[in-house]
């Protein structure tokens, strides 16, 4: 949280110190699938496991919610600026009875910092649509538990945490409304994992997350769609430019 | 006012920051399994256990066999409990338990299986083995004392007297006696009520018996266990001074039991015994070997044979019957384990040579011992070794290699302690080890590999002369004043004054027909030489003859100067020449005879020498 709000701080600071032709703050929220195809080859890897009851894989990293606020400049015909996104899915392998339950959870999000820049492709009244790309770097964070309880008795109960750094780019296409000070919109694009770095735990990079199945090691794979709804203020027009200085 | 905008713009970053992280995906379905919940408690069936009583008497170690089946549910565990405390278990409804019987105390115990099921509904307990039924039998475990250890064997009247405690139960209906050997399994020998017996066919073979007692009921019990060392007699050897061989034996405890007592006999590297000698007297434990010859190896080994059947009498299993030794036949002295090498005679009664290449032994024969024995450890050299010795004509001072430098050692025999240590590599090259030919004053002839060779006074460190031709040197007379060469023929050459001055040539084909040529060792002006026909002893200064006689022998092995006496061998006969006139003195058959740079007997102070370590006496 702390370091979220720096991160935040940082970006305050060098929009105030950036002479913008409209600077703007957005907020955008939507649907993102998740491809995570070397985590979900360990989930399906459980079956081959000894485990002596049957499990069923009940949620297996599931298209789930994205939020993206974002600091941006206004020019007459493009937009560019810096973007944060925070995305999160899971998974989970599960068996209950009246005797007790065992869970195999795997949850992972990641913090996106990138660039964002957009252009408008064409426009008609307060309605514009645009070509937009965004990439930068992308930090990952799997948590997984194993979970067996008997009766009154927990037998395991096993938590281990795994991060990586990579990289990503998202190119998509949006439909904006402007209204007085605010914008509209809906966009649509696709999340491409630039993945150079697998899953480590700690602070050892060398002690990597591995399939034990497979004996591959594991990499983060957030590729899939992002579609969401958007709105951005206005924070400094034209004719703030002069008072710029003042604002710190 | 626009500090006010700020803030509030800073409060809806972090609200929003919030927002997104509290929203994190967290999974929450579940999957709930079907389980059966009718399951009925399990009923238990014994297939197999031999624990048939209540009370279940240990008189020794016990193997439990069970088998179990479930009515419906699996069988997950069987565990066995003495005293409540789990001794084993097996994840199997078959299986076999062990009752170690010297791991508990005697009297009584108490003896508990539990057989755990699961419960049959399939729930996860029940799969993962929480969740079940379980079967309790129990027995009263009455521990018997050990009876393993009770089994006492003594010899009676020249027999094997076997006896054990008596099983305190009444239901032992008898005892079964086997016979074993260490590697042959137990044979029944008998079965009796007794508990004791005499075994009349064992003649001290070791090996052992095993006593099982059987109840009434026909239960087997494996009671108790006797092992036996071989007490099959040791032999010896023993030689005298004239000459005679002794084999001796002990005599055997079981003296009843044995029938006859054979020798056999295997000479070295041959593959077949043969029998030499058999008798049945238990008091005879004496044979005279007369037929072997000096200097021979072989093994000799007794046998006992039982005079009443033995069921572990019979090939191949004899060895364990007999008794066996390597035999050097001839007095025997001691050196080291090896054959000695390199003999040199240095007086009339003593010789010097080489043992395990490591150290320089000085021997008396007369004394028959070691008189001295040095080693020498050179500078940077991890083992100490001598090679390539020479010695001058009389024995009084030898040269030698040393350590791993190749350095060279001229020691005075007189004592061995007195040795300097030198290199010659300046005069012979770093790589050639030519042998020292040394005289009696320390002169030495150092061959190079090139150039000829240097005469060398050693003690002086001072080079006399270097032979202007490329030649070989290969002995030097007692005084140095002598040296034969070798090149285009084989030379007789004078040296004196720092001169050389040659006295005679002998052809390299008449050369070749040499087969003996040293000097005198008693006499510095005198050369002998053999060429197979005729021996000739030979004044040095003009090579005229002192004696000379016909010698037809294969050959001349050594020459005794101080007692006059020369050895020959000719067709498995070692002969003892008088050196003056080559009348044969002594003749003795030997069997084991080789030739290489040395024979494999020498001759020394009327005494025949083998290098394996015996002497023969000529007197």
């Amino acid at each position: 949280m702390i370091r979220g709000l720096t991160i935040i701080s940082i970006i305050m600071f060098l929009t105030n110190i950036v002479i913008g032709q409209k600077l703007m703050f957005g907020f955008q929220t939507g649907y993102g699938t998740y491809k995570m195809s070397d985590l979900k080859s360990i989930n399906n890897d459980i079956k081959y496991s000894n485990i002596p009851f049957d499990t069923k894989l009940v949620t297996d990293f599931q298209a789930y919610w994205y939020y993206r606020p974002s600091l941006l400049l206004k020019f007459k015909q493009n937009c560019l600026g810096l973007i944060y996104t925070f995305q999160s899915t899971g998974s989970r392998v599960s068996a209950k009875d009246y005797s007790g339950e065992y869970r195999f959870d795997m949850t992972v999000n990641s913090h996106c910092l990138g660039l964002y820049a957009d252009g408008i492709f064409t426009s008609f009244g307060n309605y514009s649509i645009n070509l937009y790309a965004t990439g930068g770097i992308l930090y990952s964070n799997l948590k997984i538990n194993e979970y067996l309880g008997v009766f009154d008795t927990i037998l395991t109960n096993q938590t281990n945490e795994f991060k990586a750094l990579n990289y990503y780019i998202e190119p998509g296409l949006s439909l904006n409304y402007t209204y007085n000070q605010l914008l509209f919109g809906i966009s649509a694009g696709y999340f491409f994992t630039i993945a150079t770095e697998d899953y480590y735990s700690g602070n050892n990079k060398q002690q990597k997350l591995y399939n034990s199945y497979s004996r591959t090691t594991v990499k983060p794979d957030w590729d899939g769609f992002r579609v969401g709804l958007f709105f951005s203020y206005f924070l400094l027009k034209d004719k703030d430019k002069n008072k710029k200085l003042t604002l710190l | 006012m626009r500090t006010n905008k700020l803030r509030i713009e800073y409060l809806l970053l972090l609200i929003i920051f919030i927002f997104c992280h509290s929203c994190e995906f967290e999974p929450s379905e579940v999957y709930n399994r079907p389980v059966t919940n009718n399951s009925t408690p399990a009923q238990i069936q014994i297939l197999e256990l031999n624990l048939n009583e209540d009370t279940v008497y240990l008189n020794g170690d016990k193997t439990i066999r069970f088998r179990f089946q479930s009515s419906n549910q699996k069988i997950k565990k069987v565990s066995y409990f003495i005293d409540g405390i789990e001794i084993g278990s097996q994840y199997s409804d078959t299986g076999v338990f062990y009752i170690d019987h010297e791991k508990l105390s005697t009297g009584i115990h108490s003896l508990e299986i539990k057989v755990y099921t699961g419960s049959g509904t399939g729930s996860i307990g029940d799969l993962i083995g929480t969740e079940g039924y379980l079967f309790t039998k129990s027995w009263i475990l009455i521990v018997e004392e050990n009876y393993r250890n009770s089994c006492k064997s003594t010899i009676i009247n020249g027999f094997l007297h076997i006896s054990w405690d008596a099983y305190k139960v009444d239901n032992i209906k008898e005892y079964i006696v086997y016979k074993y050997l260490l590697d042959r399994l137990p044979i029944e020998m008998m079965r009796l009520k007794s508990t004791q017996f005499t075994d009349s066919s064992y003649v001290g073979e070791g090996g052992g018996y095993r006593i099982v007692a059987i109840t009434t009921t026909g239960t087997q019990i494996s009671y108790s266990d006797l092992t036996l060392t071989n007490q099959i007699p040791k032999i010896s050897f023993r030689a005298t001074k004239q000459n005679e061989y002794f084999i001796n034996w002990e005599k055997t405890k079981y003296y009843n039991a044995a029938g006859s007592f054979e020798l056999y006999q295997r000479l070295y590297m041959s593959g077949t015994y043969e029998l030499i000698n058999s008798t049945q007297d238990i008091n005879d434990t004496l044979f005279i070997h007369n037929t072997i010859k000096f200097g021979d190896k072989a093994y000799i080994k007794l046998r006992i044979v039982p005079k009443k059947k033995n069921i572990m009498f019979s090939d191949p299993y004899y060895s364990y019957f007999e008794n066996e030794l390597l035999v050097k036949f001839g007095y025997p002295f001691y050196i080291s384990n090896l054959d000695i090498n390199d003999f040199h005679q240095i007086s009339a009664t003593q010789f010097i040579c080489v043992s395990y290449s490591d150290s320089l032994v000085k021997y008396s024969v007369s004394l028959n011992k070691v008189i001295q024995r040095i080693s020498y450890s050179a500078v940077g050299c991890v083992t100490s070794e001598f090679h390539g010795l020479s010695s001058s004509p009389s024995g009084k001072i030898i040269s030698s290699y040393v350590g791993c430098n190749d350095d060279v050692m001229l020691t005075n025999t007189s004592n061995l302690q007195s040795y300097q240590v030198k290199s010659l590599k300046s005069l012979t090259g770093s790589q050639y080890v030519p042998a020292i030919p040394v005289s009696d004053n320390g002169i030495c002839l150092v061959n190079s590999l090139s150039s000829g060779f240097y005469i060398y006074d050693f003690y002086n460190s001072i080079t006399l002369a270097q032979y202007p031709k490329n030649v070989k040197a290969i002995t030097i007379s007692k005084n140095g004043n002598y040296i034969f060469v070798y090149d285009d023929s084989i030379r007789f050459i004078k040296f004196a004054n720092s001169k050389f001055s040659e006295i005679r040539s002998i052809s390299l084909y008449d050369a070749s027909k040499l087969k003996y040529i040293e000097y005198n060792g008693s006499d510095p002006d005198q050369l002998v030489i053999w060429d197979g026909s005729t021996f000739s002893i030979k004044l040095c200064t003009d090579f005229s003859n002192v004696n000379e006689y016909s010698l037809t022998d294969e050959y001349i092995l050594n020459i005794d100067y101080y007692n006059l006496e020369m050895l020959t061998y000719n067709s498995g006969h070692l002969l003892v020449r008088d050196f003056k006139t080559g009348s044969i003195k002594h003749d003795i058959v030997v069997g084991n005879f080789y030739y290489g740079s040395y024979g494999n007997y020498f001759l020394i102070n009327h005494t025949l020498v083998c290098v394996s370590g015996m002497m023969y006496f000529l007197n």
